[in-house]
């Protein structure tokens, strides 16, 4: 037995060396430099300890706000269309009436297997103004023409929308594979006790698949949070700051300003923010 | 000067190495008393000069299993040239540019890579990706190639975090009087020099002749003020013309002209660590942005999109302001089929005989920090050759057409015309822009305004109060700097 454990240890090693290496080390110096103001000079840093005031900092800049704001409403509204979408589609593609069910995953999952670049690419040609293609759709039925990217009270839903179609398979397959972990006996079992399919759905299916619920908006909340990807390609967070986010900032302050100390404090407290509000949801859902 | 810029050199090679190592023992001795006196009367001997158009070039050539010498034949017609190639092993020097193929075919034009002995691994990146990349070189201490292009206006930021070599520590100084004072001035950190200027961005007014000749508009020339051209464009906006066109297009997602404007005027985004975009003349030159906004003699609209692209070559815009670089987009891709219809002209001044200008646009070649000094040396030689060697200028602008910085070859080209003008003299336009611009202080602080100018001028677009608007992004900037 002492033989195996000590195989057993080094055979973990490599995977501790590197978790330490890329996760925990990495946190702990982030702590270390958000309470420090960092300056670089030829490639050595310097650093001198300044308590909290890279926090009051990150507290009295605008652009935080602004970009919490943002990221809050796309939690808000497209954490829960695109879970309701997922849900659905799961439901239908595991349903045995759809014929085609192979073809309608792969189709569902494909935004999130090509390129952001080729698809913010994809969606500018659709949300062009002049000549985008759904405006030139509006147009013909005699809509007007919409700033879908350059409208300042448009341009986040739009965003929105494409974050929609990107992530809407990838928790469709979380659903998909909930509902497949449904041993079917208890699917026979209200069958005979005579539940009928939205019975089932509310008695059988929902209850059972609310880990999986769960999961998905838990990695919702770490997503939507962390919005970067989209708004940085498509808008670069305007036009006036619309479609800005917390990470767009961050990402400033570290690669455009050269401020590590504001950079490290600020993902710190945006790390915060998302495990309170996980952890909130968490126990709301255990609640009931 | 026996160079003629619209002329290539073509070197024919005639060499036998099999033959140079057979008698590289004799050579060596003669070769190293040549390479000696190559070394003193000095590398850059007779780089350019008034010789026969068939000229030999001597370099030596370390080469397996002796150093040997080898004889070049260079002919060059019209130009020039004789180089010295001094005995020395060849170096790699890595660079991150966002023109990498105009760099090779600059290279190929002037055989700088020869000259040099050295060759140049490019790595082609966008200009934020270069930026990106530096800082974090800057931040680990490794990873910063051995030279790099920036935009003059961000060499001072990275200057700051020392991640350029001071080019004063290579005599740069004594080349300054060949470039345009306020660029330097612009783009210098500390009083030092950590850039050597590439391509510099006089900024004016590029316009459609043919549909200002259709409305019965004056065309634009240089010494007009903007209280004339606004007028030109309230007449347009009565004609029919206004229905189908927009007389001016102005971005709402690129600084440079917003930032060409307020130089012209005077104003100033930072002084030192404070920030006055919200005051003085920066502050009325936004207002005036806003008042052309008003009037709808500007139409504000993002830049560098497929739409924008398509009515430019549609001729949906009567007038552009844009960087000199902006003819040769229009040229060979943006509107390549508009030949003799685009003109240009000089950025309006705001009093009658009072000539001013602006920058929108031009880069830099700095050598860093990370480098050798062995490989800096190296780099600053072919810096210099580019930017300062006549050949090396000429070479970068045949391959490029972006506007050099150095003023000998401005003179010598700023009569040069072509038809897509109509055979308007307009690189002299932007020669003389360069004489009246004043500087404007970058400074290490700079990408806090560029990091969100941007949302100035969506909120101008969006119709909001400049004063306003102005105040609070200068605000957020202000908090941003702590």
């Amino acid at each position: 037995m002492r033989g195996y454990n000590r195989y057993l240890i080094f055979f973990l090693l490599p995977f501790f060396a590197l978790f330490m290496t890329f996760n925990i080390l990495p946190i702990f110096y982030t702590i270390f430099v958000s309470f420090n103001k960092v300056q670089f000079y030829g490639g050595s840093a310097s650093f001198s300890f300044t308590g909290l005031t890279n926090y009051f900092q990150v507290f009295n800049d605008p652009l935080f706000f602004i970009g919490l704001k943002n990221v809050l409403l796309i939690l808000g509204i497209q954490v829960p269309i695109m879970t309701g979408l997922a849900l659905i589609l799961a439901l239908l593609l595991n349903s045995p009436l759809i014929i085609g069910k192979r073809f309608f995953r792969s189709a569902i999952y494909f935004p999130l297997t090509i390129s952001l670049v080729l698809a913010a690419i994809y969606w500018s040609f659709m949300y062009g103004k002049e000549f985008g293609l759904i405006n030139l759709l509006l147009s013909n039925l005699g809509f007007p023409k919409i700033g879908w990217l350059v409208d300042p009270n448009i341009a986040l839903y739009s965003i929105m929308n494409v974050i929609t179609w990107r992530w809407t398979g990838w928790n469709m397959l979380l659903f998909l594979a909930g509902l497949q972990s449904i041993p079917p006996v208890l699917y026979e079992a209200a069958s005979i006790d005579g539940a009928g399919r939205l019975r089932t759905a509310i008695h059988i299916v929902i209850p059972l698949l609310k880990p999986v619920f769960v999961f998905s908006i838990v990695l919702s909340i770490n997503g939507s949070l962390q919005t970067f990807a989209e708004p940085w390609v498509l808008t670069g967070g305007g036009p006036a700051y619309s479609t800005y986010t917390v990470v767009l900032n961050i990402y400033r302050y570290m690669f455009g300003i050269g401020n590590l100390g504001l950079a490290a404090s600020m993902s710190l407290v945006l790390g915060v923010i998302t495990v309170v509000l996980a952890i909130l949801f968490i126990r709301v859902v255990s609640k009931e | 000067m026996a160079i003629t810029p619209k002329k290539n050199c073509k070197m024919e090679r005639n060499f036998s190495r099999r033959k140079a190592i057979s008698v590289a023992g004799k050579v060596a001795i003669s070769a190293i008393v040549a390479g000696g006196v190559a070394a003193i009367g000095g590398y850059y001997a007779g780089q350019v000069a008034a010789a026969p158009a068939k000229v030999t070039e001597t370099r030596t050539v370390t080469a397996a299993p002796a150093t040997a010498r080898e004889t070049v034949t260079v002919t060059a017609p019209a130009t020039t040239v004789t180089v010295t190639v001094a005995e020395r092993s060849k170096l790699s020097l890595s660079h991150w540019t966002w023109n990498a193929k105009v760099m090779e075919k600059a290279f190929e034009l002037s055989d700088a890579l020869l000259r040099f002995n050295v060759e140049v691994p490019q790595e082609s990146l966008t200009t934020g990706q270069v930026y990106d990349r530096l800082t974090v070189a800057a931040t680990a201490g490794v990873g910063a190639p051995d030279w790099v292009l920036l935009e003059n206006e961000f060499t001072p930021r990275f200057a700051s975090i020392g991640i350029l070599r001071d080019l004063e520590e290579f005599g740069a100084r004594k080349y300054l009087d060949k470039l345009p004072k306020f660029w330097v001035d612009s783009g210098s950190f500390d009083g030092k020099i950590y850039g050597m200027p590439w391509d510099i961005g006089p900024c004016g007014i590029f316009y459609r002749v043919d549909l200002f000749e259709k409305y019965g508009l004056e065309p634009l020339k240089p010494g007009m003020t903007w209280d004339d051209v606004v007028e030109i464009g309230m007449q347009f906006l009565k004609s029919e013309g206004a229905k189908d066109h927009a007389f001016m297009s102005f971005p709402t997602n690129d600084r440079g002209p917003l930032t060409a404007i307020i130089q012209s005027r005077g104003g100033k985004i930072f002084e030192g660590k404070k920030v006055v975009l919200d005051s003085g003349e920066a502050l009325e030159a936004i207002k005036f942005i806003a008042s052309l906004r008003d009037k709808k003699v500007i139409s504000m609209e993002p830049w560098w999109t497929d739409e924008w692209y398509a009515k430019i070559a549609d001729g949906y815009f009567l007038c552009i302001p844009a960087g000199q670089w902006f003819g040769g987009f229009l040229r060979d891709w943006l509107a390549p089929k508009s030949v003799g219809l685009w003109r240009a002209t000089s950025l309006p001044y705001w009093e009658k005989g009072k000539p001013t200008g602006g920058i929108y646009g031009g880069s830099n070649f700095c050598i860093t920090t990370q480098t050798s000094d062995e490989k800096a040396e190296r780099a600053w030689e072919l810096i210099k050759f580019l930017t300062i060697d006549l050949n090396g200028v000429h070479a970068l602008y045949k391959a490029s057409g972006y506007f050099p910085a150095n003023i000998e070859y401005l003179d010598m080209i700023k009569g040069s015309t072509e038809p897509y003008f109509g055979e308007q003299r307009w690189l002299e336009i932007f020669v003389d822009v360069l004489k009246y611009t004043p500087a404007l202080e970058y400074g290490p602080l700079w990408t806090h305004y560029t990091g969100n100018i941007g949302a100035l001028l969506d909120r101008l677009a969006a119709g909001e109060d400049p004063v306003t608007a102005t105040k609070e992004i200068a605000q957020i900037i202000r908090s941003a700097i702590g």
